[in-house]
């Protein structure tokens, strides 16, 4: 059983349906609309005010219709409805034999219906209020955020764990600059590493501090071209010696729980350049690229000896 | 539900996006969109865009933001990165399909259309790694939508249904040109509506003043549609008029890639096929679900048309209807009647994929509810539930190889392959490569610290860098002679067959087939290691002499 404020909805509506479908259509004239518009208008005024205090006159908008609906469409557009309703309801009055001109454009029509439209929905409870600028503002910075937070992990903003020593030198001696590096696996080809540093002739040394919580047989394997070293603690672990091609080389070592310093030797004379550096520290496992939670950036000064202590 | 779905689905792109390999048409995409880059940059200087590949001849839009994307996610490296960009867009593909299926019959169908499509393996699959298709195919959704939309606000559709639908048909075009059938189906759309509006008012003046609103409509969405295009699209830009028609006559024309390929139980080129190329594939690569509702759908909607088009009170339903039947059937049977050469199965029809997926979604909805009683509601459902788990089922176990689905009709992946084209993008050479790996580090431990391996495939070098180890190097690079110790094979151009006495190390399986085989060469001469000797067999042995009868009575 339909309510009374249903029932005037269900008018509201229709009436609502019937000025946009002349509203729309090209071949009506706009001002046929205001029959229909007034109608619906009259039925929402029904509709929403209590106990049927209807205004006998609808012209003031912002007096009768309820705070939540105003509030819903914004200030703006109640004043907006209210200054075109009475041009539509002088429209409404005039005999149909009196020419008179009608007041509103066809623009200010699609508006008004539009406007009508979305505050009977808002009376059903249909629609939701329209967003603030603001509040889509929000709701599209937070979908960056994510996205950004996706496609740009933490990681790359904060410090890189090994930290790379370049030399303008093939011998780990002269000019240097210091860079961050995520993990040692570059393939610079035949350009330079970084400004600064020439394409040939020049070496890198990288420091990390590994984090082992138990002893571990751990190997190492260094791809290189032209060739490199990895130290841990000071020991030589890997010797990857060669001139002009790429080559492979492993080594192991039997480390105890805390943290190590590995050390990274790469030197590079002419032709392509490329190095990867990459451990297992699970026999079952082919070496892979060091896990970045396993390693911090030293700390301590370029110079020092052994920087993770 | 919808939301907590695409957040699921956003969850797994984020986690899996690593998982896919690099395609053929990946390294010239990223090229592209670097030089479409550098044409900005360069203030119009660098014309490397211009002339590059036959690339120049598509629109740059995903490339240029593949390209950004990319500069924002450094130091991530291209190939993930754009992986992962395309994960996104695929998802948002995702939402598109949600809001068509829902604009055409309400949310529930939306739901519906969002998990079939979701669950498609076909499509997810080529989300990360098809960076011309899987866009154009994201760009065809919104447009439909937004089309579907401005039908129901017809005559007089708001100026944000318009410039969104503008966008998307431009984003469609900027991917390619074949977009412009989006602008097709606006006009018969729009003409469609004219006509009917004429018809009913039986007045002159009122069928102008139709004619002039749609003209108006039509081409302010074409003129912003135009506009969206040309920003990723530099040799374009030139001639905005003519090189995009230009683009179009070459690419209905295409025949830059002729090879030949398995089809039923033949062998044949991609220029010399019958109509029933595209009604196989698509037959074969579509769930069993999809593909049952979209027949029935089909079936319902012509009859819905004749029936009940032309009424008033229906003529927008209608048009929505038609859209939607000439997005899924008309570039297909276009193709067809101008006998364009095909391949990679239906990849170049994937944009197809949405509004199938949308009509079965609708379809199956609108016959659940008309079920009268409760049980059979729930039973119908809990059916369709079932078979969305076993497709769910079937994606998982493909993982990451979803391109390859083929549905039970022809006996899964295992019944299609030598029949069909499966992994045509070389989407499981990562996985031969890693399970090489493993071999080596399993039986070789003591020498794969310290050697280099080289491998010939089907496949890139470079890309293969980003799932294995540096002493994993393509022959090329291999100092003097260029032979090979490995052989990674798919089976496209029968690569897998490719040095065909080698001991098989390892292979890439899924649901019964092999897809890619792992082959050991270094026992073979060098001569059988080159890509020369690739098809040689080596000389049998020979066989121990024979003793003649006399021979053994001397001896006897």
């Amino acid at each position: 059983m339909m309510t009374e404020t249903e029932r005037a909805l269900s008018v509201a509506e229709a009436a609502h349906r019937a000025a946009r479908a002349v509203t729309v259509d090209p071949s009506c004239e706009p001002r046929s609309a205001a029959h229909h518009l007034v109608g619906a208008w009259e039925a929402l005024a029904r509709a929403v005010c209590p106990d049927g205090h209807v205004p006998e006159d609808i012209e003031d908008v912002g007096g009768w219709l309820p705070a939540r609906l105003q509030a819903a469409v914004g200030p703006r557009a109640v004043a907006e409805l209210g200054r075109a309703l009475p041009a539509l309801q002088a429209e409404r009055r005039r005999p149909a034999w009196q020419p008179e001109s009608f007041l509103l454009g066809r623009g200010e029509v699609e508006a008004h219906t539009w406007r009508l439209g979305q505050l009977i929905a808002l009376a059903r409870g249909e629609a939701t209020p329209r967003p603030k600028w603001h509040r889509r503002a929000a709701i599209a910075a937070a979908a960056a955020v994510v996205v950004l937070l996706a496609v740009r992990p933490w990681w790359t903003l904060t410090l890189q764990p090994w930290r790379g020593t370049y030399y303008a030198r093939s011998d780990h001696s002269g000019k240097w600059q210091i860079r961050y590096d995520r993990q040692i696996d570059f393939d610079w080809g035949r350009d330079a590493p970084m400004e600064d540093v020439p394409a040939d002739q020049f070496s890198v040394r990288w420091d990390s501090c590994l984090h082992l919580d138990a002893p571990t047989k751990a190997i190492f394997q260094s791809i290189s071209d032209d060739g490199s070293r990895v130290y841990v603690d000071g020991d030589l672990i890997v010797l990857n010696r060669t001139r002009g091609k790429t080559q492979s080389r492993g080594g192991e070592a039997q480390l105890e729980a805390g943290v190590h310093h590995v050390r990274v030797d790469y030197s590079e004379f002419s032709g392509d350049a490329h190095v990867q550096v990459l451990a297992s520290f699970d026999a079952d496992a082919p070496p892979a690229p060091i896990p970045v939670s396993m390693l911090h950036a030293p700390r301590g000064p370029a110079s020092e000896e052994d920087p993770c202590e | 539900m919808a939301w907590a779905w695409l957040a699921a689905a956003l969850v797994t792109v984020l986690l899996t996006f690593r998982q896919y390999g690099v395609t053929w048409d990946e390294a010239w995409h990223l090229a592209y969109g670097s030089r479409i880059s550098q044409w900005y940059s360069s203030g119009f200087t660098d014309t490397g865009a211009l002339t590059y590949r036959i690339n120049y001849l598509y629109g740059g839009g995903y490339d240029l933001l593949g390209a950004i994307f990319r500069g924002i996610a450094r130091p991530m490296e291209g190939f993930p990165a754009i992986h992962l960009l395309g994960g996104l867009v695929g998802v948002l593909g995702l939402v598109g399909t949600w809001k068509l299926g829902r604009a055409l019959a309400g949310p529930r169908a939306g739901l519906l259309a969002l998990v079939m499509l979701t669950l498609h393996p076909v499509w997810w699959g080529h989300m990360f790694n098809n960076p011309k298709d899987s866009p154009f195919a994201v760009a065809y959704a919104w447009s439909l939508y937004y089309m579907v939309v401005a039908i129901g606000e017809l005559p007089r559709p708001s100026r944000g249904t318009l410039a969104k639908l503008a966008v998307a048909i431009g984003l469609a075009l900027s991917v390619r040109i074949a977009g412009l059938i989006l602008l097709c189906f606006l006009a018969l759309v729009l003409g469609l509506f004219v006509a009917h509006a004429g018809w009913l008012r039986r007045s002159w003046a009122a069928l102008a003043a139709h004619v002039r609103r749609a003209l108006a409509i039509g081409t302010s969405v074409t003129a912003g549609a135009w506009a969206v295009m040309l920003i990723g699209w530099p040799w374009a830009q030139l001639d905005p008029l003519t090189r995009p028609f230009i683009a179009l006559r070459r690419m209905s024309s295409f025949d830059a890639h002729q090879r030949k390929m398995p089809f039923g139980d033949a062998y044949v080129w991609n220029y010399d096929i019958g109509w029933e190329y595209l009604p196989h594939y698509f037959g074969f690569q579509t769930p069993e679900l999809v593909l049952v509702m979209l027949t029935i759908g089909t079936l319902w909607g012509v009859a819905a048309l004749l029936r009940r088009g032309g009424r008033p009170e229906h003529v927008r339903p209608a048009l929505a209807l038609l859209l939607l039947g000439m997005a899924i059937f008309v570039p297909p049977i276009y193709a067809v009647y101008k006998g364009s050469p095909l391949y990679d199965g239906y990849r170049h029809f994937l944009f197809v994929v949405p509004p199938m997926v949308a009509l079965a979604a609708v379809t199956t909805e609108a016959l659940i509810v008309r079920l009268r009683r409760r049980w059979a509601r729930a039973a119908a459902w809990a059916l369709t539930g079932a078979l969305l788990v076993d497709l769910l089922v079937q994606s998982v176990r493909l993982h990451p190889h979803q391109v390859v689905y083929f549905n039970r009709l022809v006996g899964g992946v295992a019944g299609a392959i030598g029949r069909y084209d499966t992994d045509y993008y070389g989407n499981t050479n990562p996985e031969a490569m890693l399970g090489l790996q493993r071999w080596l580090w399993d039986n070789e431990r003591a020498t794969y610290l310290d050697s280099v391996y080289y491998f010939t495939g089907c496949l890139s070098g470079k890309a293969m860098h980003l799932h294995v180890p540096g002493n994993f190097r393509s022959f090329k690079s291999r100092p003097g002679e260029q032979y090979s110790d490995f052989s990674v094979g798919y089976l496209r151009d029968h690569c897998d067959t490719r040095f065909p006495d080698a001991p098989q190390i390892f292979a890439v399986e899924r649901d019964g087939g092999v897809l890619n085989v792992v082959k050991d060469l270094r026992g073979r001469p060098v001569s059988h290691r080159t890509e020369k000797g690739a098809r040689r067999r080596l000389p049998a042995p020979k066989a121990a002499p024979r003793v003649s009868e006399k021979d053994q009575e001397v001896s006897g």
